[in-house]
């Protein structure tokens, strides 16, 4: 009984560090000794100018590249060692969209929901409804704009169960409205003990929600 | 398993509605043995005894043209990122593309290769023979060829490199397998090189997909 106990309250709380994180691209170093650390209901957002690393710090907090030195660990472990109980926790939209033009919204969507099952029912119409393209299911991903590709990459927040986000410029090429929808859905993620690190070059509106700026 | 089938399924579907794209590979394939009795001679000795060679080499050039398709658009759009951030085994998730490829590509060229193969005035006794070593060997060409596209993914232009790095690996399979079909031509014993073949299958079945997984590591970092 104590021991799963125990084990929701860690679930509960998560905990990101990074300790002495460093960068190399080519032979130049982007960052070095770079230390953070992010627990449950916060938020990191990246800042800093063009070619400073937002990215290459983003993808090495994924896993998808290592750092030349300094490690990065989820719940006291290293990500290394626990790549795929981290990979369960986490969901990272990059600033690919990820969205096969070939098919339409709808199998787009289908195939979101594929790979990531969540808890939430709900059908491909509420889904396609939430990121507001309801009417366009059946439209070839090719003929969307790069908004309305976003929105669909985006899609993902909406049925995520993963604790921590890591979105690489989310707002990219999104309209005012919809700019909206994302800052809320944000916060509902923030206020349910989520986390989320992302990069923007415009602000992003996070209410009430603990968010801390990081300078790179 | 379930991770397997999924990408399966997607990879087939995308497959499916790039036939076009898909179709290029096995469209060289077919020019290129009906150019030859137009080309060399429709002398019909000279024809037969070239036809295990040039099927095999026209076989093992259109598996070459196709396999940039594995990896190129996913890792282009972001799409292969994603996939190797899914929780679970990345071995499935590399397997599971490596047999849409094989089901996209090296199945087609199965059915075709004994259509093409009259046009060479192919002796049809040996038949089973071209059937049986491309049903082995198609598999090794797609399990190989996937590794070096793996290496080059990160390159601009990687197409010209990773053909480089595939082609020598390419060339054992292709001597064994011309060699068994020449034996069974002549009616001599040919489980030796099927064994040969189906060990080297094994092996880079069971090997590759861990080299693929480390190559994307590389492209990625």
């Amino acid at each position: 009984m104590s021991a799963i106990h125990q084990q929701s309250v860690i679930q509960d709380n998560c905990q990101l560090v990074a300790k002495t994180l460093t960068c190399e691209r080519g032979s130049r170093i982007l960052f070095e000794n770079l230390e953070f650390s992010l627990s449950s209901g916060q938020a990191m957002i990246i800042q800093g100018s063009n070619g400073a690393g937002k990215t290459s710090l983003l993808r090495i907090i994924t896993g998808l590249s290592q750092p030349v030195g300094g490690i990065i660990s989820w719940n006291q472990q290293n990500i290394e060692k626990i790549a795929e109980e981290f990979q369960k926790q986490l969901l990272y939209i990059g600033h690919l969209a990820a969205v096969k033009t070939e098919l339409t919204v709808r199998e787009n969507l289908q195939l979101l929901k594929r790979f990531w099952p969540s808890d939430t029912e709900g059908s491909i119409a509420d889904l396609a409804d939430s990121i507001g393209l309801h009417q366009r299911l059946s439209v070839s991903c090719s003929r969307l704009s790069a908004g309305q590709l976003r929105r669909v990459s985006l899609a993902r927040l909406f049925i995520s169960t993963q604790k921590l986000w890591i979105l690489d410029e989310p707002l990219m090429a999104l309209d005012v409205d919809f700019i909206g929808v994302v800052e809320k859905c944000l916060q509902n993620h923030l206020k349910s003990r989520g986390m989320a690190i992302l990069t923007t070059h415009r602000g992003i509106d996070l209410g009430e929600q603990a968010s801390f700026i990081f300078d790179l | 398993m379930q991770l397997f089938y999924s990408i399966l399924y997607r990879d087939l579907m995308l497959a499916i509605r790039r036939r076009r794209e898909l179709a290029n590979p096995l469209v060289f394939f077919v020019i290129v043995v009906s150019l030859f009795p137009l080309g060399v001679s429709p002398d019909q000795d000279l024809l037969s005894k070239m036809a295990p060679g040039v099927i095999w080499v026209t076989a093992l050039l259109a598996t070459l043209m196709s396999m940039d398709a594995m990896f190129r658009s996913d890792y282009d759009d972001g799409s292969l990122e994603q996939l190797l951030l899914l929780p679970g085994p990345k071995i499935l998730l590399i397997g599971a593309k490596i047999t849409a490829h094989w089901l996209s590509i090296g199945l087609p060229l199965i059915v075709l290769a004994p259509i093409m193969s009259l046009l060479l005035y192919f002796p049809t006794h040996a038949m089973g023979s071209l059937i049986i070593t491309l049903l082995i060997s198609t598999p090794i060409l797609s399990l190989l060829g996937s590794v070096g596209i793996a290496l080059t993914l990160s390159l601009r232009s990687g197409g010209i490199l990773s053909s480089l790095l595939i082609l020598p690996f390419y060339i054992p399979v292709l001597i064994f397998s011309t060699m068994a079909i020449n034996a069974s031509v002549n009616s001599l014993p040919v489980s030796g090189y099927y064994a040969l073949l189906g060990a080297f299958l094994i092996v880079s079945a069971l090997l590759i997909p861990f080299a693929v997984v480390a190559a994307l590591k590389v492209s990625y970092n």
